[in-house]
């Protein structure tokens, strides 16, 4: 083969992988077949024995920080509730339409620890909400004496996952078919030295909420598992 | 144009048209996006600077290639470099994606010029491998340590000259202001950036001693410590004394230039403490 062949060849080769990454690069936001996520609506401000408060102080945020989460997600909501004994929870959602990679979820063990916390453990555990199993990650953190255990998941279209490989793996199932999901952070934490018990309450927490919300906003928070069938009756009803 | 370069010509300029369809909208992607951040500056100036190596080599390549044969092993690099193109770009996965030029380059040396040539652009080559993004999970495992260790380096080092200094994690407090040492302060691509800078320093210099060599590419790892450590103090201490404005100034237009200014000059210190080390060689100088 002459070298101008192979040169040719070449750029033939060249040009057809140039045609091929562009043929199949996802182009279908799954978050357009749907009902828009509206978190504002999505999340009641009393459900259970949960209630939200109203908060004086703002917490000092890192404006490099936010400006990363503007960017990511197109919204984010944080509140917090207290039950009847008191208890704190701080919840903290985000939700973006195109979790493709380069505007991927921020996951907690990473954000966290941008902040100046310090993630002593990390665990994934499943939560009974209902009678489905929710996967779900446990983090301890603490920032100083103040220590706040961690419960997230991540919602990647119909998938729960949580860490950065079933993320990644979720994220790819649906680019290799052409699709872009959307995504969607839940985070619950709450100031308080006992990990366990801390896990507990925000565990409650948790399935209250769920089982609160209308049946048809639960895939909003769960992908698949928040499917009517799926969740089960809400227990007492 | 004489009748046998034209063929050639038509065969770079192939070649070129190729890899633009490829890369160009990739670069796009990279200038306008994570490139114009303050972390992966350093992305256009690495890429810059290999083209401009790769490009000084161009007549010792072809000197090189002269008469040596081409490498077949050139087309399964090519089309491994080829895949991962199609993957990254694709899926949005940037190490592939930036990643499989290095791949394409190595396989068309290769296959046009072959090995002879590619050992002669190595460094032009590896240089390049700074410019490729790394995936989050890696830069969080080594920014998170050594942002720690670069505040609490500047905390001590501040307590010790008598300064109202203390340390949460990744956040120090100097009198009434609390500062955070951002990802972009001390991380990762600062480490990846200054240590670009030492060997191309290296390269540029070209010391005949490999002991020296060596060295100093293992010194940079402390030298881009330090100096992270005196970019993390220098803001400290403005922000204390001139207050909160002139510390965000100070780390948005100079603090870069403080950093990459302190490690050059470790390095060439380092450098020259080195030469102090070397063993004297009586080497017969090539008369001028």
């Amino acid at each position: 083969m002459t070298s101008t062949r192979k040169a040719y060849l070449l750029l033939v080769l060249m040009l057809c992988a140039a045609a091929v990454a562009l043929r199949i690069k996802p182009t279908h936001r799954l978050a357009d077949d749907k009902p828009p996520v509206v978190l504002a609506k999505l999340i009641p401000s009393a459900f259970g024995e949960w209630k939200q408060i109203d908060t004086g102080a703002q917490q000092i945020i890192n404006p490099q920080e936010r400006k990363i989460l503007s960017e990511l997600y197109s919204q984010t909501l944080s509140k917090i509730y207290v039950n009847a004994s008191g208890y704190r929870i701080m919840l903290s959602i985000a939700y973006g339409g195109d979790q493709s990679r380069d505007l991927g979820v921020h996951r907690p063990e990473v954000c966290y620890v941008a902040q100046g916390f310090a993630l002593s453990k990390k665990e994934k555990v499943s939560l009974q909400i209902g009678n489905t199993e929710v996967p779900a990650m446990h983090l301890e953190t603490h920032f100083g004496p103040r220590k706040e255990p961690v419960t997230y998941w991540i919602r990647v279209g119909e998938q729960v996952v949580r860490g950065n490989l079933e993320l990644g793996l979720a994220r790819l199932s649906y680019g290799v078919k052409g699709q872009i999901a959307d995504g969607l952070l839940y985070r619950v934490s709450s100031i308080d030295a006992d990990a366990q018990t801390a896990f507990k309450h925000q565990e409650a927490f948790s399935r209250d909420l769920a089982l609160a919300m209308r049946a048809a906003d639960r895939p909003a928070l769960l992908g698949a598992l928040g499917a009517l069938t799926a969740l089960g009756a809400r227990p007492g009803a | 144009m004489t009748p046998e370069s034209s063929p050639r010509v038509q065969g770079l300029a192939g070649l070129a048209l190729g890899l633009v369809a490829l890369y160009g909208p990739s670069l796009y992607d990279l200038l306008t996006g994570i490139w114009s951040s303050d972390e992966q500056m350093h992305g256009p100036i690495v890429l810059g600077i290999s083209l401009w190596l790769f490009y000084r080599n161009r007549t010792a390549m072809e000197a090189a290639a002269r008469g040596q044969p081409v490498s077949l092993w050139g087309w399964p690099v090519f089309a491994l470099g080829l895949l991962l193109y199609v993957l990254g770009r694709s899926q949005g996965i940037l190490l592939l994606e930036i990643g499989s030029f290095l791949w394409l380059l190595v396989g068309l040396l290769l296959l046009l010029r072959g090995t002879a040539a590619l050992k002669v652009q190595w460094f032009a080559l590896f240089f390049m491998l700074f410019m490729v993004p790394l995936p989050g999970v890696v830069v969080d495992a080594v920014t998170m340590p050594m942002k720690m260790a670069v505040s609490f380096v500047a905390e001590h080092v501040l307590y010790a000259a008598n300064y109202p200094i203390a340390r949460t994690g990744v956040v120090l407090q100097i009198g009434q202001y609390k500062l955070l040492v951002a990802d972009a302060c001390a991380g990762l691509h600062t480490l990846l950036t200054l240590e670009a800078l030492g060997l191309l320093y290296l390269n540029l210099v070209r010391r005949d001693s490999t002991f020296r060599n060596i060295g100093l590419a293992l010194l940079i790892v402390p030298i881009s410590f330090t100096a992270n450590v005196i970019r993390v103090m220098a803001l400290t201490l403005i922000t204390y004394h001139f207050g909160d404005a002139a510390g965000q100034g100070f780390l948005h237009g100079f603090a870069g230039m403080v950093l990459f200014l302190t490690a050059l000059l470790l390095i060439i210190a380092f450098d020259n403490l080195l030469q102090l080390k070397t063993p004297l060689k009586v080497a017969p100088r090539p008369a001028q």
